[in-house]
């Protein structure tokens, strides 16, 4: 079955979180009879548990639909799904680069939000055809002129070209097909040149080792194949070559232009990466595709498993993560409070929770995560520069000539009735304002530049309270700046905690040091020992608390012959005692390890 | 196939009372009608365990409740028949009746010593009227007085009373009282038992609809002290978290269970422990009756213990009896305590140092359970 080019259209979808971006895609499988109704879950794209439950995208996936347009002729259709959130964006890049368009989907009673506007720019980046939509039309609150101005002002289409569509209500399913069709033009490159492979993700199937899903853009890979992974230089025989509908169906080939998977014996989790070019093993392609950009991590944190003896477990969970969740780094690292874990580098927050629940969740691994924090540049008096991503790594502070920290160009689209609110948090947050602009009169685009540092915890939600939920946001990495920055240590019975250090602004330091000592308070249970907590800059103490030792645990009734009922009582405290973290003579549970992200709830 | 068991403890369970407590979570029931049936299924199961067993060596009887003491003598003696057909009831046994100072006809005292009862343990829990009616009991303060009497011109000479403390509102001079006359009836044990809210029970439902409001902690673990100290004060040791004895009139059958020695439980609800695994009866008088009558086994859950489990219950009952012995622990299960632990412990003055065996202190008792969850927490058996 040879299939030209010229049937084949490869996009993608883009859409602001919530905008209805999954509930769409399942119109799509439907409508072309990839998946009946009777058969369709809701959001059969987001097929992790996690997905399901946020509502969000967080990986890429890939299906292959047939559809049969007006013209008559059949065209296979290759879905490649991206995930929304700002956290993701390098995901969403690596989705892009398999694709020639772009559905990009506004939802109509909200408008272009601050995601919309990033993922649309990465689209244009990546020389895609957007066909821009409308949804929820049928809704009573919907704004349609004004979202059409909006769409035409952001991407300078036609009116016209604008589509009107409600996923949920099913009206507008075959215009959308019938564009993609239509507008997002057929894949370049021949099946005659010799092979060359985009891997835009890969997963770890138990049974069959490493499947990687792959977009041909030159020539064609037949089962049996020796096929050459570039960045490795590693060659394997294709044994299995298909593409994917509801599940995998072997094809034995796939052509140019198309999309698919490979299955090649690939067990070793490190022999495949995302971005990396398949080549034919015994005609290599002269050159390799130019692949992605390389991640950048923005949010540190430290990741241990909550009983150390778990350490190989973690370790493995991680490798078999980051096969298909590139943009996750980590390396080996040792806290003299938590033993062995791993310093973990994340594209934001959410990818941090995300990938911790993920990793207890898929991988069943209890973990310890720690206060998560930003990079810093320690330029030394001796001319020296460090890059610290751990507070507790940070020299003595006679070392140290100044710190730099990263910033951020920080993008908040709200209506105009809070820019008050805005601007009083992004101040707290030791931000520098730059301008306001009108997306309509309504609504106000604010740029602001912030300290990373400054939104890494909790700035989203407080921004999300402080507008009603109406607000979006974004940022971009801008530059690093000197800041007068402090390292502030907690000690537990006179011990520094390093995992509970953290940088802080010197003009916060005694606020927050004296915040965290008072939650930290709350967090430890009393235990047989007196505790007590105490926040210090370098030498300085500057705040104490004490938990005073516990005065009463005692049942006093053994019920008579029933040693039973009082062993099991006494095992299920040791099992939650024994979850704590045991720091010199102190229980520490998970949980303190976090106060920090939960601090400007405090009073 | 036959083993050596050292002599095992027997315990009775009497499931009657003639008002069940408001705190009481044993299995108790106020509908009598199953008496003699409950008497004949209780036969059943003695002399059905004395065919599935070998003749075991026994030294100590017990009858608890439930209300014991509403057995008539000829009752008793129906059941002590079953025993001694199917045990060899040592002559130097132990053999205690659990009686209710209201529902005690004094002359079936007398009839108990004629069947060889020799230890009595009254619940009395309380000398104030008041106090009395919150817990629900049937006997006044001088009728319990009255029943210690009769019982020691009956001869008895090993006498325990149980005393309950921290009732909601109860003053420490009340408790100084109540400590006063317990003393003043000169009995040879006292348990004296911080009241719990045990779940089922009423008195947790009116805790919780807050028309109870337990003691405050602070007020437990002050009266705790004041128990440990006016108690040691006259004469009796302080042998177990809530159990004091002059010297020599430990009871015996709950060493048993505290030293995870062997016993075997006849009757609905009553536990055994034989062999390394644990087992307990139905708590239902009317699935007992049937489960005896059919030939059934009337054991509801049974559990052989781990290695892990008998070092967890070892620790346990060491501990509520004040006993921390770091080599018996390195001998029996090869766990050596940490410096760390041990040096803590001692520091932070839970035990006194008096060489090889530490001895719990009267602060180490308040938290004895926090002790024992620290020290499973942070030590396992070797694998």
């Amino acid at each position: 079955m040879s299939l030209s080019p010229q049937f084949i259209r490869n996009f993608c979808i883009i859409a602001h979180i919530d905008h209805g971006k999954s509930t769409l895609a399942d119109r799509l499988l439907e409508r072309t009879g990839t998946i009946t109704e009777r058969e369709m879950v809701d959001q059969i794209l987001d097929d992790m548990p996690l997905e399901r439950e946020r509502g969000i995208t967080i990986k890429s996936h890939a299906i292959q639909m047939k559809y049969k347009a007006r013209d008559k002729n059949d065209y296979v259709l290759n879905l490649i799904d991206t995930p929304g959130h700002v956290d993701f964006s390098y995901e969403v890049s690596r989705s892009l680069a398999a694709c020639e368009g772009a559905i990009l989907v506004v939802d109509a009673t909200q408008g272009v939000e601050a995601q919309t506007i990033s993922n649309v720019y990465l689209a244009i980046d990546a020389g895609l055809e957007i066909i821009p939509v409308i949804n929820k039309i049928d809704l009573q609150s919907a704004m349609i002129d004004e979202v059409k101005q909006q769409l035409v002002d952001l991407i300078g289409c036609q009116e016209s070209e604008i589509l009107l569509a409600s996923a949920k209500a099913k009206l507008g399913i075959e215009e959308i097909l019938e564009a993609v069709v239509e507008k997002v033009p057929p894949p370049k490159g021949t099946s005659e040149s010799p092979l060359r492979a985009l891997i835009f993700d890969a997963k770890y199937d138990s049974y069959r080792g490493v499947v990687t899903y792959i977009r041909i853009v030159d020539g064609t890979l037949r089962t049996n194949d020796k096929v050459l992974f570039h960045k490795t230089g590693k060659v394997f025989l294709a044994e299995e070559i298909g593409v994917l509908e509801m599940n995998r169906t072997p094809t034995g080939e796939l052509e140019a232009g198309n999309v698919g998977y490979l299955i090649a014996g690939v067990k070793e989790l490190t022999e495949t990466r995302v971005g990396d070019t398949i080549m034919n093993g015994e005609i290599p392609a002269a050159s390799p595709l130019p692949g992605y950009r390389e991640v950048k991590p923005m949010v540190f944190s430290g990741l241990y498993p909550a009983q150390s003896e778990h350490f190989e477990e973690l370790r493995d969970a991680l490798a078999k993560f980051k096969l298909n969740d590139a943009a996750l780094l980590y390396e080996p690292e040792t806290s003299t409070a938590l033993g062995f874990g791993f310093r973990c580098g994340f594209l934001g927050l959410l990818h941090m929770e995300i990938v911790q629940e993920r990793l207890e969740r898929e991988f069943n691994q209890t973990i310890i995560t720690t206060v998560p924090n930003v990079e810093y540049k320690v330029v030394k008096t001796s001319g020296e520069i460090l890059l610290i991503d751990n507070p507790a790594a940070m020299p003595s502070p006679a070392s140290i000539d100044h710190i730099e920290e990263p910033y951020v160009t920080a993008q908040i689209i709200c209506p105009s009735e809070f820019i008050g609110n805005v601007m009083k948090l992004c101040m707290d947050r030791r931000g520098v304002y730059k301008n306001t602009t009108y997306i309509d009169p309504k609504r106000a685009d604010i740029r602001f530049e912030l300290p990373l540092a400054e939104i890494v915890f909790d700035f989203f939600d407080k921004l999300k309270s402080l507008t009603r939920g109406y607000a979006s946001f974004d940022y971009e990495y801008l530059d690093y700046r000197e800041s007068e920055l402090v390292k502030l240590d907690i000690l537990l019975n006179g011990d520094v905690v390093d995992a509970l250090s953290s940088v802080v602004h010197r003009e916060k330091s005694y606020d927050w040091g004296r915040k965290l000592s008072a939650r930290l308070r709350k967090l430890i249970p009393k235990q047989l020992f007196e505790v007590v907590i105490q926040a210090a800059i370098g030498s300085k103490i500057i705040a104490r608390e004490s938990i005073s030792p516990i005065r009463k645990n005692v049942i006093a009734k053994c019920y008579g012959g029933d040693i039973s009922r009082k062993r099991k009582l006494l095992e299920k405290q040791k099992e939650g005692k024994k979850r704590m973290k045991q720091i010199g003579r102190v229980e520490v549970p998970q949980e303190a390890f976090l106060a920090v992200l939960s601090l400007n709830d405090e009073e | 196939m036959a083993r050596e068991h050292s002599r095992v403890g027997i315990y009775i369970h009497i499931p009657f009372c003639e008002k069940k407590c408001f705190y009481c979570d044993f299995y108790s029931i106020e509908n009598h009608s199953l008496r003699g049936e409950f008497i004949e299924a209780l036969v059943l199961e003695i002399k059905g365990f004395g065919k599935s067993h070998s003749r075991l060596e026994a030294d100590t009887l017990f009858f608890g409740g439930g209300t014991p003491s509403l057995l008539t003598p000829r009752e008793m003696e129906r059941i002590l028949e079953a025993v001694h057909h199917t045990f060899q009831l040592s002559h130097d046994s132990e053999f205690t009746v659990e009686c209710n100072p209201g529902a005690t006809d004094t002359a079936y005292l007398r009839e108990y010593k004629v069947l060889g009862a020799n230890r009595l343990s009254f619940g009395v829990q309380s000398f104030f009227e008041d106090e009395l009616k919150f817990l629900s009991r049937i006997h006044s303060a001088s009728q319990a007085e009255a029943a210690v009497h009769i019982a020691r011109e009956a001869g008895y000479s090993n006498i325990n009373v149980d005393l309950i403390y921290a009732l909601p509102h109860q003053t420490e001079d009340r408790l100084s009282e109540n400590l006063r006359r317990v003393v003043s009836l000169a009995p040879d044990h006292i348990s004296a038992y911080n009241l719990i809210v045990e779940q089922g029970t009423p008195l947790s439902s009116a805790v919780a609809n807050g028309s109870v409001i337990p003691a405050q902690e602070e007020t437990e673990v002050a009266m705790y002290e004041q128990v440990m100290e006016y108690l040691e004060v006259k004469g009796y040791s302080h042998y177990e978290i809530s159990n004091y004895a002059r010297p020599g009139f430990e009871c015996r059958h709950n060493l048993k269970y505290w030293n995870a020695e062997e016993y075997i439980g006849f009757g609905p609800s009553a536990h055994s422990y034989l062999e390394g695994e644990r087992w307990w009866n139905v708590s239902s008088l009317s699935n007992y009756v049937s489960d005896m009558n059919s030939g059934r086994d009337s054991a509801s859950a049974r559990e052989k213990l781990t290695p892990t489990q008998k070092f967890d219950e070892y620790v346990l009952l060491n501990l509520r009896q004040g006993r921390l012995d770091p080599q018996a622990l390195r001998r029996k299960f090869g766990v050596n305590l940490s410096d760390e632990f041990l040096s803590g412990v001692i520091s932070q003055g839970y035990f006194s140092d008096n060489g090889d065996l530490l001895r719990m202190t009267r602060k180490g008792f308040a938290v004895c359970d926090e002790i024992t969850e620290t020290l499973l927490a942070r030590h396992s058996l070797p694998q």
